[in-house]
């Protein structure tokens, strides 16, 4: 296993007092936290980050991890001396704890403790460790617009980390089949109780969380409940109105286009939207005019006909702004 | 078997499942990061949804991990919320151009 330099990982020297080492730690946990940051690395990082300061705020687990420094830093891999004696956790590796510290630390110190344990259960505690109630997960279920309209069932996979009785990961495949209700959102959260992570000792499963991804479509866009559809016309359309197919979620609708339209009007077709609870929002059908690709001659004799008939400045704006 | 969900909680349900004692729950709900329904129930009534605990427990690992108080904590999950949701407007804004001007 790989030997971490914690001192590293805040960035501060061997010399460092508590006081430097918090303030390290401060500004990495904001810059790295994964409640916080988009980076990617993020989780990993914030991991390294609190247990590097986990070990380096405590007197005690400061010392031994120096004297285990200055034995094993130098080699490419760290295994602990023979009969190191396993620091003031003493109870298993591994699960249980909202914080997992790596192998590494394991090794060391043991885990299944973490900061500040009292009495009582707080944000600041990590449980008891004989009986705790297993991590909630997260899965990200992807969701197609069209599914959004009514109630779907879909089967979801995921890793359920599990450890085997000597404490070491052994993950376990699991399938569920779930109804998703009509009218989710994107990025809600459907929670399913008790299909996180098991417990360890008498503690109950986590929860497992279904996080809702609308999957981007590629003629709507979502706003809210509603919908935007972008609608291409031709420029004679636009002038003289027309009749237009537009297709919906729930099929293909008829929209009048009225004489005299323009470029970025939207019209609304009521009812065609997403679904939110009984209710539909709308659909938008935002115009756009499109010239042709090519203009033959004849096209280009009216073209010339029209620039001399109709009397129009588009950029008229412009003669009272200069 | 399928499952079924949208599933709403009660203070006891939240407080074992985000595993805090009830008076942290109370705490949180006062500092405002969360508005459990209905309004101005008594915290025996009160019904949180997933989102509801999800967000409480982004409250409780900020509040532990970053050192903050709860007011802090509300502040920084509303700036965050708000940094999504421009994120997401922006998104949907760059996609709108993108559908009207060819790059």
């Amino acid at each position: 296993m790989e030997f971490k330099d914690y001192y590293k990982i805040l960035g501060v020297d061997e010399e460092a007092d508590l006081k430097a080492i918090k303030t390290a730690y401060r500004r990495l946990a904001r810059k790295y936290h994964p409640d916080v940051s988009d980076d990617k690395d993020a989780e990993s990082r914030f991991k390294e980050v609190s247990e590097a300061y986990e070990v380096l705020s405590d007197e005690k687990k400061r010392a031994e991890y120096d004297q285990l420094r200055r034995y094993g830093s130098g080699g490419e891999s760290f295994e602990p001396p023979p009969g190191w004696q396993r620091g003031t956790g003493g109870a298993g590796a591994g699960p249980g704890m909202d914080k997992d510290f790596s192998e590494f630390f394991s090794s060391i110190f043991g885990g299944g403790f973490g900061r500040g344990a009292r009495g009582e259960r707080g944000p600041h505690s990590s449980e008891d460790f004989h009986s705790t109630r297993g991590r909630d997960l997260e899965v990200e279920m992807p969701i197609f617009l069209e599914e959004t309209l009514e109630k779907q069932q879909k089967t979801i996979e995921y890793q359920l980390p599990r450890y085997d009785e000597t404490g070491r990961a052994a993950p376990q495949r699991k399938t569920l089949k779930v109804n998703i209700p009509a009218g989710v959102r994107d990025g809600e959260r459907i929670r399913l109780k008790g299909q996180g992570a098991p417990g360890f000792g008498n503690g109950p499963a986590g929860d497992l969380y279904l996080r809702i991804r609308l999957v981007p479509h590629p003629l709507f866009d979502v706003l809210g409940r509603d919908l935007n559809i972008t609608v291409p016309i031709a420029p004679w359309e636009a002038a003289l109105g027309a009749r237009v197919t537009v297709p919906t979620l729930d099929g293909k609708v008829q929209m009048t286009i009225q004489p005299g339209s323009q470029s970025g009007q939207r019209l609304r077709l009521k009812g065609k939207g997403l679904r939110r609870r009984e209710q539909r929002g709308d659909l938008y059908a935002v115009l756009k005019v499109v010239m042709p690709d090519t203009i033959n001659e004849q096209a280009r004799a009216h073209w010339e006909a029209l620039a001399e008939k109709q009397a129009f400045n588009p950029r008229r704006e412009w003669e009272n702004a200069s | 078997m399928s499952l079924d969900m949208h599933m709403t909680v009660t203070l006891h349900e939240a407080s074992h499942a985000l595993e805090l004692d009830r008076h942290y729950v109370i705490e949180i709900v006062e500092a405002g990061i969360v508005e459990p329904q209905p309004r101005n129930a008594t915290p025996e009534d009160w019904v949180f949804d997933a989102d509801m605990l999800n967000r409480m427990q982004r409250a409780c690992r900020l509040y532990r991990d970053l050192e903050l108080d709860w007011p802090a904590t509300a502040l920084v999950l509303d700036l965050l919320a708000e940094k999504e949701q421009l994120q997401r407007e922006n998104h949907r804004l760059h996609r709108l151009l993108r559908r009207f001007i060819e790059d």
